[in-house]
């Protein structure tokens, strides 16, 4: 695993909670290997979704660092924040976070508004991205009229369309049946093994059974739980 | 370019009806306060002049009409050589007083240039050492310059810069000082006087000159008025100018100028009394309803641009975003109206129709008020996004929400 493509160190997120303090991470030490595929599970506001929004830029520490490719982000401008959620991270979240009154299309071209790929070749690219996940006939279609399995496979194809070193997914099939379930973790493990790095944070146990390695976390505390093959 | 453009309509997407319809409520108020305030200035400018004028120490005649005579005349030319005749025994017996200084009375004529008649007006130097009168180009007359000066008036003179020689077909020559807009007020005395607009009027085409001057000497002129300004003398006792201003009032009526200046401001205030209610209701209206619906478009996409900062925006071009579309959605048609106010004559002009709005003045002045208000609503596009964003982030709320 080396250094770890992520590395989480003594990472520490203190919330005030009605005049106390609260921890919703206590000390976390985490790295993950390029190519990984992880699943972080525990209970509902155990702290995982606060890990992953750490993880992937979206929210800062208290206290600790935490090390995309070997740099610390912790000093990192709002701006340069925001490049590496556009080009080193992918998103995929339990509401999907998409513009709902807009097509599916527009979705998955959305990433690309915020870094230099050339305005003409984003539809090709956002189709190309939509075809790898099943949607492509979808793309002129809203939001509003999908289905949740619709909705987050354009997530999906969003997450995927900067071609990011790494996917964060948070509770991912939160609101799917099992059949749509199964077909977006088929989805997944098809990119972690295009290469893809993968962290699922899910509290469903099926879920994380098709990661290869799983950690859970209760009370802010990361535990280890298994390292599948 | 093309992603801006789309993710400004994304900002916007959701009240869009409310932006065309409010943007067209602010260019609407712009315009009328833009057009309130060159309204006011064809009253306020000739104001200003007189009120700054070295007149205070003059009376404007106006000869009298003896309504029990007019029988005796059959045609209106009868009646102004009866009028004229006894202005000019007014103008000759009036030297014997002790009071009297001078008369004061610009003379027009008709000047050929270019082959082209052209309409002239030319002021006495006693006239211009004591009033003087904005232009929009170069400036108005100096009476120690050694040469000619012409101040054009309107839009017909465009092709002639300030510096320029314009010379007459009879030979003489005059170097233009000044250039201004058709509808700007130029001291012309015609008829009688209640307030300081009509000392003014507006002489679209016109060549002001001065004289004594070589455009002047030998020029046949037009009737001679029977209105003009009679100037005591300054060392002219109280009841010396008792006896002239009696002698006036058997010929005629006069009027000093503290009481033009009082009339004007009497005028005026009434003028702004029925006038002002209206563009203040609207700028009222549409800036309470602008203040809103920038609140509103804020906190209608705060939702939206968290999901954009998920995907890579960053917080500082999130509110970037939502500042140029509140700008590009109502600061450009606002300013767009304001172009189109202050360019109402021209327009009109351009479109054939250069006499059907005389009651207006454009004078740098007017544009104050509606540019300031401009300035403000784009202060206000740039501050509340601004302030919203100092305080709350829409990724940090959407995190909080979820």
């Amino acid at each position: 695993m080396e250094n770890g493509i992520i590395r989480l160190e003594g990472v520490s997120k203190k919330y005030i909670v009605g005049g106390s303090d609260f921890y919703a991470l206590k000390d976390v030490n985490l790295k993950v290997g390029k190519g990984e595929m992880l699943a972080i599970t525990g209970t509902s506001g155990s702290g995982k979704s606060t890990l992953l929004h750490i993880i992937g830029c979206l929210d800062k520490a208290t206290s600790g660092d935490c090390l995309i490719e070997g740099r610390s982000v912790g000093g990192y401008s709002d701006s340069e924040l925001a490049r590496v959620r556009n080009m080193f991270f992918g998103f995929v979240l339990q509401d999907f976070a998409l513009i709902d009154h807009r097509t599916a299309l527009y979705n998955v071209e959305a990433p690309m508004f915020f870094n230099r790929t050339p305005a003409a070749r984003m539809k090709k690219i956002a189709l190309a991205a939509m075809e790898r996940v099943g949607i492509a006939d979808q793309s002129s279609k809203e939001i509003v009229n999908m289905s949740g399995g619709q909705k987050q496979r354009v997530a999906i194809a969003r997450a995927i369309v900067n071609d990011p070193a790494v996917i964060l997914a948070d509770e991912p099939t939160g609101n799917l049946d099992e059949k749509t379930t199964n077909d977006i973790m088929d989805l997944f493990c098809s990119l972690n093994n295009e290469g893809k790095t993968i962290l699922i944070v899910t509290h469903d146990r099926n879920v994380a059974s098709r990661c290869k390695r799983t950690v859970s976390i209760s009370d802010g505390m990361l535990y280890e739980s298994r390292d599948k093959e | 370019m093309i992603k801006k453009i789309v993710l400004i309509n994304s900002v916007l997407y959701h009240k869009r009806t409310a932006v065309f319809l409010l943007s067209l409520l602010l260019s609407i108020s712009v315009f009328v306060i833009v057009v309130f305030f060159e309204e006011y200035a064809y009253l306020y400018v000739p104001y200003e002049s007189v009120a700054e004028s070295d007149f205070l120490d003059s009376v404007y005649f106006i000869g009298y009409f003896d309504v029990n005579r007019s029988d005796d005349y059959s045609t209106h030319e009868e009646l102004q050589d009866y009028m004229n005749a006894d202005a000019d025994t007014v103008r000759k017996e009036i030297s014997s007083f002790a009071a009297f200084d001078s008369i004061i009375e610009p003379q027009k004529c008709i000047l050929s240039l270019d082959g082209k008649e052209h309409e002239a007006v030319f002021y006495p130097d006693s006239f211009l050492k004591r009033i003087s009168v904005s232009t929009d180009k170069g400036r108005w007359f100096d009476v120690s310059a050694e040469t000619d000066e012409a101040v054009l008036v309107g839009e017909k003179w465009n092709n002639r810069s300030v510096g320029d020689t314009i010379t007459f077909d009879d030979g003489s020559s005059a170097v233009v000082v000044g250039l201004m807009k058709g509808n700007t007020m130029v001291p012309f005395f015609h008829g009688s006087v209640y307030y300081a607009g009509d000392l003014f009027n507006q002489a679209d085409g016109y060549i002001l000159l001065s004289s004594p001057s070589k455009v002047f000497d030998g020029k046949t002129f037009g009737e001679r008025k029977q209105y003009f300004i009679i100037n005591y003398k300054p060392d002219a006792t109280e009841s010396q100018k008792d006896e002239l201003s009696y002698y006036l009032n058997q010929h005629g009526t006069i009027i000093d100028f503290h009481t033009v200046i009082d009339n004007t401001e009497e005028y005026m205030s009434n003028w702004v009394s029925i006038h002002f209610p209206v563009p203040t209701f609207l700028i009222a209206v549409a800036t309470v309803c602008f203040l809103s619906l920038c609140t509103s478009v804020i906190h209608r996409s705060v939702n939206e641009q968290a999901k954009y900062m998920i995907i890579g925006c960053s917080k500082k071009k999130s509110v970037l975003l939502i500042i140029e579309a509140l700008v590009i959605s109502f600061a450009l048609p606002v300013a767009s109206a304001f172009c189109i106010a202050i360019n109402y004559q021209t327009i009109l002009h351009l479109l054939g129709r250069p006499y059907s709005r005389i009651y207006c003045c454009v004078d740098s002045r007017c544009v104050i008020p509606a540019v300031a208000y401009i300035l403000f609503l784009l202060a206000c596009g740039i501050l509340i996004p601004a302030l919203y964003y100092s305080k709350k982030s829409p990724l940090g709320l959407y995190l909080k929400e979820k």
